[in-house]
């Protein structure tokens, strides 16, 4: 898992390194920009794979993200740090994409292919009391049908918070809304989902 | 349920605090474990506060059930940068193909009315200076060019104006 942000070591420092890098790659220099997507492509296949959830749909996406970033590199003013910016076109893509297809997020639908479960599989060894792949798809498609009592935006917040580690200010900042806000509605989407287990484990389900 | 709008400054300060706090790794998350990572005033509030250790026991029950979530995220593949910077460079080149051509297809609209105002200007221009000429008397108004010029008076009209002395010789 990409580490949170705010926990990740010298975070100013890197911040100030990805300033010094952003300066380069705004000259042409293509090193310093291939760089940045090294350091920054972890994070935003995890962004985009929190809203979408196809595989070839987050690599293409995150792809396009870099493309975009590379090709507007000059008009950024490094205002925001250049991950939040990243971020933010990260999200807006995976948006633009559902628009065009005019799909819910975080659906509940098992999009894993084969690849991927072989993928995952291969990568750690199957213990006892280690859910396998298959257990692990589960849980998540039953987490993923709890999330969707919760308004879209609320369900990706929360994802970027619990899941991806952003904190309050830097969802708020990729997200363009009042930090107060995004306290409110991670606060009142945390009510509901428990709420939705209490009553479910309450029902016998 | 806590009620947001009755929430105290203290109770402010300790979910914000709470807010922050960041777990890592993937271990079962407890009130207890989250209680620790607060400062010492926010436990003494939320020891208190009904409505934060209620907040703080939430926090740790949406965590726990969001966990399946981590386990399973996308990750980039080994070549996922080599990609983008090709596709950066392919891009790059289309651009500069395209270059030459997409400023003709963007100039043309102008390059036609700036060649049809051209012909306008040239042909005014040259009717004007030929309507000079004709004014200057310098050549035969066009007209003249389909008349016939003035040939050679014929001997006949010659002898018809000669006297009778100078026929009989």
């Amino acid at each position: 898992m990409a580490k949170p942000a705010s926990q990740e070591p010298g975070r100013k420092s890197r911040v100030e390194d990805d300033r010094e890098l952003v300066h380069r790659a705004q000259k042409d220099d293509k090193a310093a920009f291939e760089e940045l997507v090294k350091r920054h492509q972890s994070r935003v296949f995890a962004v985009a794979g929190g809203i979408l959830r196809n595989r070839e749909d987050v690599e293409d996406i995150a792809q396009q993200v870099f493309l975009k970033a590379y090709f507007s590199l000059k008009r950024f003013d490094q205002r925001a740090a250049f991950s939040t910016w990243l971020y933010k076109i990260t999200v807006n893509e995976c948006w633009d994409l559902l628009r065009k297809r005019k799909v819910r997020p975080l659906v509940f639908e098992a999009e894993f292919s084969e690849e991927q479960a072989r993928q995952y599989d291969g990568m750690e060894e199957k213990a006892d009391g280690v859910p396998d792949v298959s257990e692990r798809m589960a849980l998540r498609q039953e987490v993923e049908e709890l999330m969707e009592c919760l308004e879209e935006r609320d369900r990706m917040m929360l994802v970027m918070k619990e899941v991806q580690g952003f904190s309050v200010e830097e969802i708020a900042e990729i997200l363009d809304i009042n930090g107060n806000t995004v306290k409110v509605r991670l606060f009142r989407a945390r009510q509901r989902i428990t709420e939705r287990v209490k009553r479910r484990n309450a029902a016998g389900v | 349920m806590f009620d947001l709008d009755s929430r105290t400054k203290d109770c402010e300060k300790t979910l914000d605090e709470l807010e922050r706090v960041q777990l890592a790794g993937e271990d079962q998350v407890s009130g207890e474990r989250l209680l620790g990572h607060l400062s010492a005033e926010a436990r003494a509030h939320a020891a208190r506060c009904l409505d934060c250790r209620a907040a703080v026991e939430q926090l740790a029950d949406a965590r726990n059930l969001l966990r399946p979530l981590t386990a399973m995220q996308a990750e980039p593949g080994p070549w996922f940068v080599t990609q983008v910077m090709a596709k950066i460079e392919a891009r790059e080149r289309e651009e500069e193909r395209e270059g030459v051509w997409a400023n003709v297809r963007r100039l043309a609209p102008r390059l036609v009315a700036f060649c049809t105002l051209l012909l306008v200007l040239g042909s005014t221009w040259a009717i004007h200076v030929k309507q000079k000429e004709v004014q200057q008397n310098k050549i035969e108004p066009y007209e003249a060019l389909f008349e016939p010029s003035p040939s050679a008076p014929l001997n006949d009209d010659v002898m018809i104006g000669a006297r009778p002395s100078e026929v009989r010789q």
